[in-house]
């Protein structure tokens, strides 16, 4: 087959015109898939080109194009090497039609087949399925190779719309049918999903490449530059656009809206259904060829999803639908003179139909048969997770922007971590997207940021602060001072009651309780709630554990939060003002000591200080006394309320002589509460509690002087003598007394100051001659006008002396008063029921018994009866002995030795 | 404190006493002073902090000998243990913290007991 040099070169356009094809095939295909897989999708493409290519070349072409067995199968000139221009160009025009059908199935099964067992079906496709049929209905053009069978009996496929176009369809039926379809695609509950393609403009540009290929493809097919050309072409575009509009318009009413696959598909159908008979059709005819072919194809998508076969890209619609309708449209409008086998109408038709169903068979057989097996041992299709992440990156590593903002996506919700940013793809979609994103990011992370700020602020503010709901749950964000007020973690999520309760009145926590229920009650005013908070200045008591309570003063506020008609959460403030609290009750306390000692100091200011350090000293240890004497629990009851009584009567006398009146009053008191005691009898443990707590403020009182002594001795303690001179306050005590017996007299101390005494000592003489110093002022010493009368000097004298001999101290006492009153005491002894003759001796010890006083009524200095038995029980103490010489009417002498060192 | 408050406060330490030894009448206060740093601390002593309306302690000391009384007047035997004696103490002591308490009100808080053991000499 020698052909002019037109021929070749219409041929040789015609072949690169069919391989632009594979470019349109490649954009319809990998636009009308998700983005996810367009890469996989384009790249099977390319592939398909080149094993296709190379394996129809080596085998395709020998069965194809050889020397025909029995009409069945070439079998020579494989890995065929072309002797003539002529030949090359034929082998590479056919080596592109093959191309075109192994390309078609790439699409129909496009996001779930494994890239390698779609290499291992376009081999099968273009060694065996593809060049079998063909030489069935092409074989024989070559001289001297016999034709095929189909061919022989006026099977008539002008370009291919079976041996190229159906072809592909049945065998991406046979792999559809083996593999399923997508995830999702179909539901269990009957719904079909759309998957829409990624990039329609793209697959609108690949469309228009394949019309325009198509004109190569059909023109070419004449295989030579002939009178048909121009007329199959000008059918070839009449038919697409006829192809368009017919899907268009039919699909219009049916989804409502103009769908794009229909007017992609709907061109490709047309072109598809013109390809077998562009030769012998008018255009009339291939116009409405076309626009059949465009709702046929249509029909046949909503036949494919009814039955669940999920065709990517509608491959099948388009090449085995609208091929099987155009190889029919051969012996429907062919011209039969045109067509030249002969044939009737009939005949044709019946014939064409063979054609169409051996090529089912064949292909779809073949295919599904092989590809059945191999699925068997090695599963065509890719694994669910790779589906879904996207043939792309798990077929080639490749990653897309969409998958570089899933992938961001993907880490975010398992870290949580919101400061990535996806990758911003310029001028793409899904840059605008993740730009978008990141926008959305921005804003998030600021307002989390924000949301850092508020609990930084919680964790530094001062006071407790947090919120609660109806329930009185404490919500999850609470200021950290709030654990340190109440000395606990973990208070989220604890109601509100119980964790104040265990610090705080029962009763309080009562009307907190309803207080609470009041704050989330809208009807109640506020203002009025404010009013009866009863936590407003609340005192909690915290157990140290230490058997220790520290107290803490808080102050709680609430504020309602409202949303609605209805209180949503309550905040509460809680403020810690212990120190304030304690505070103000240093300065109250401080206010309070402050005027006791003001007050202790306006009297004490005229006390010459040693006296006073002395009293301070007696007075305490006189206090102790008469506890120890309480502590020991056996003996007589009322012996030892005489015994503090005695102890008592030193303290008055002690506290008289320096002026400390108030002391004195006190003392007095506590004296009448014991006499009264006495006088009832049958003491009881239960009579000591009013003593002991009179002691016991007593002591107080004195401790605090102490203590104000101290602080004036730290600040005074160069001027203060050593000790305070015994003279001077017997002289006081004398002046004192004088006055408030309306008596006069004087003291003579002698060298009393100058003889050095321990402590205890001091105390013994100096208590020793109080009470003389008493009894002289009371008894002995006459007023003025008696001792004007008896001749005595008006003003009396009382006069001490002090020695001292190794242990022994001596004081002398005496004054010029009346002396003893015997008889008053005889009479006084008899009502007590002494009976006989009552000697002298014996009214000399009775004076100094508890009884022995003689005064007609008692007051302050006198008439307890108990100074001189106060004087024996001192010198009982020490070891000591009394001398008593007393001369009726002239005067009274006492002679005391003391011992140093108690008993 | 006021007269009639500490009577009070002795009538439950003796009822206690009482009621633990079955004779209402047998256990009564012995002559009542004033405690001060002189006093003495026997061998086992318990401490109950009190806040609130009062404040201040209740503070329990006493001998082994008594304690083991009335460890024999609750738990039945004389012979107890040391672990044994010392929540003894404290149990007695918070025993009558918390009648106390009644008496007192819910304003009286008392603390968790202390409890030690050995004299100061």
């Amino acid at each position: 087959m020698e052909k002019s040099a037109v021929d070749i070169l219409w041929i040789l356009i015609s072949g690169t015109l069919v391989f632009i094809m594979q470019a349109g095939f490649a954009m319809v295909e990998s636009g009308m898939t998700r983005s996810k897989n367009s890469i996989n999708v384009a790249i099977k493409n390319l592939t398909d080109l080149g094993i296709s290519t190379v394996f129809f070349w080596a085998f395709g072409f020998a069965f194809m194009f050889g020397v025909s067995f029995n009409g069945f199968i070439g079998a020579s000139n494989f890995f065929f090497t072309a002797g003539s221009l002529s030949l090359a160009t034929f082998v590479f025009f056919q080596i592109t039609f093959c191309s075109t059908s192994a390309t078609i199935v790439s699409g129909a099964v496009a996001e779930r087949m494994k890239y390698s067992s779609y290499i291992i079906s376009t081999i099968i496709m273009s060694v065996i399925i593809y060049p079998v049929f063909g030489h069935w209905a092409w074989g024989g053009v070559l001289d001297g190779t016999g034709s095929g069978w189909l061919a022989s009996k006026g099977f008539i496929d002008f370009a291919g719309s079976t041996v190229v176009h159906s072809m592909g369809g049945w065998v991406a039926l046979a792999i559809l049918l083996i593999i399923g379809p997508r995830l999702g695609r179909f539901t269990d509950d009957g719904g079909v999903n759309r998957i829409n393609g990624s990039n329609i403009p793209i697959a609108v540009l690949g469309v228009m490449l394949l019309w325009f290929g198509w004109f190569g493809f059909n023109g070419g097919s004449t295989l030579a530059l002939n009178d048909a050309v121009a007329g199959i072409i000008l059918r070839t575009t009449l038919a697409a656009a006829a192809g368009m509009m017919g899907a268009l318009f039919a699909g219009w009413p049916i989804f409502k809206k103009a769908d794009i696959n229909l007017l992609l598909n709907g061109s490709l159908a047309g072109l598809v259904a013109i390809t077998a008979c562009c030769h012998v059709v008018s255009e009339v005819n291939s116009v409405i060829i076309g626009a059949a072919g465009g709702i046929i194809m249509m029909l046949c998508t909503l036949l494919l999803e009814r039955l669940k076969i999920d065709d990517a890209v509608g491959a099948i619609p388009v090449h085995l639908a609208a091929g099987i309708w155009g190889t029919l449209c051969v012996g429907i409008f062919g011209s039969l003179e045109l067509i030249g086998t002969g044939l009737d109408r009939w005949s044709q038709i019946v014939i064409q139909l063979i054609g169409i169903l051996s090529c089912g068979v064949w292909g779809f057989g073949v295919s599904f048969a092989a590809l059945f097996i191999i699925n068997k041992i090695f599963p065509l299709r890719i694994s669910a997770a790779d589906e879904r992440a996207g043939l792309n990156v798990t077929e080639h590593g490749v990653t897309t922007e969409i998958l570089d903002l899933y992938i961001t996506l993907v880490e975010q919700a398992k870290t949580g971590d919101i400061s990535k940013r996806a990758i911003v793809e310029p001028f793409t979609e899904v840059g605008q997207i993740a730009g978008m994103y990141n926008n959305v990011l921005e804003k998030l992370e600021s307002s989390t940021v924000e949301k850092t700020d508020y609990v930084s602020i919680l964790d530094n503010v001062s006071d407790g602060l947090f919120l609660m709901d109806k329930g009185g749950i404490i919500s999850p964000y609470h200021s950290s001072a709030l654990e340190k007020i109440f000395e606990k973690t973990e208070i989220a999520g604890s109601g509100f009651t119980s964790l104040i309760s265990s610090y705080i009145d029962s009763a309080v926590l009562n009307s907190v309780k309803d207080y609470q229920e009041l704050l989330f009650d809208i009807s109640r005013p506020m203002r009025t709630l404010e009013k009866i908070n009863p936590l407003r200045e609340a005192e909690l008591f915290f157990d140290l554990g230490t058997g220790e309570f520290k107290n803490k003063f808080l102050e709680f506020a609430f504020k309602r939060i409202e949303k609605g008609d209805s209180v949503f959460r309550v905040m509460v403030l809680v403020r810690d003002v212990t120190i304030e609290k304690e505070l103000a009750k240093e300065i109250e306390d401080t206010q309070k000591r402050t005027s006791l000692e003001m007050e202790l100091f306006y009297r004490v200011l005229h006390v010459e200080p040693g006296t006073f350090s002395g009293f301070i000293y007696s007075a305490l240890d006189d206090l102790d006394r008469i506890n120890s004497t309480l502590s020991v629990q056996d003996g007589d009851p009322a012996e030892k309320l005489r015994e503090i009584f005695r102890i008592t009567h030193s303290i008055k006398g002690d506290s008289d002589m320096l002026g400390f009146d108030f002391l004195a009053d006190f003392a007095h008191e506590i004296e009448d509460n014991i006499s009264a005691l006495l006088k009832r009898g049958g003491i009881k443990n239960d009579d000591f509690l009013s003593v002991i707590i009179s002691f016991s403020e007593f002591k107080s009182i004195m401790e605090k002087m102490e203590l104000l002594f101290n602080k004036w001795g730290a600040a005074n303690s160069d001027e203060m003598p050593a000790d305070g001179k015994l003279s001077l306050q017997l002289e006081t005590l004398v002046k004192k007394l004088s006055e408030r017996h309306n008596k006069k007299a004087v003291i003579d101390c002698g060298e009393v100051d100058s003889i050095v005494l321990s402590t205890e000592l001091k105390k013994a003489v100096k208590d020793i001659l109080v009470q003389l110093i008493r009894n002289s002022m009371f008894h002995g010493i006459e007023d003025e006008k008696t001792r004007t009368e008896s001749g005595k000097n008006p003003e009396g004298r009382i006069g001490v002396s002090l020695s001292k001999n190794d242990d022994t101290v001596t004081l002398v006492y005496s004054d010029d008063g009346q002396g003893v009153d015997e008889k008053k005491i005889a009479r006084k002894m008899a009502e007590e029921g002494h009976t006989g003759e009552i000697a002298r001796r014996d009214i000399l010890k009775y004076i100094f018994t508890d009884s022995g006083s003689t005064a007609s009524s008692v007051n302050k200095s006198a008439g307890r009866g108990v100074g001189l038995a106060l004087v024996k029980s001192i010198v009982l103490r020490h070891k000591g002995k009394i001398l008593v010489d007393s001369r009726q009417g002239k005067s009274l002498k006492f002679t005391v030795t003391l011992k140093a060192g108690k008993e | 404190m006021k007269e009639n408050e500490i009577k009070v406060f002795i009538k439950v330490i003796t009822d206690y006493f009482g009621s633990v030894t079955g004779g209402e009448s047998l256990a009564s206060m012995g002559v009542p002073f004033i405690k001060d740093a002189k006093s003495k601390v026997f061998s086992y002593t318990a401490i109950i902090g009190i806040s609130g309306s009062r404040k201040g302690g209740i503070f329990f000391t006493t001998e082994r000998p008594l304690l083991e009384d009335i460890a024999f007047h609750i738990l039945g035997e004389k012979d107890v243990d040391e672990p044994t004696i010392m929540d003894l103490v404290g149990e007695m002591t918070n025993v009558i913290a918390g009648n106390l308490r009644e008496t007192f009100g819910s304003s009286f808080f008392i603390s968790v007991p202390i409890i030690m053991k050995g004299k100061i000499e």
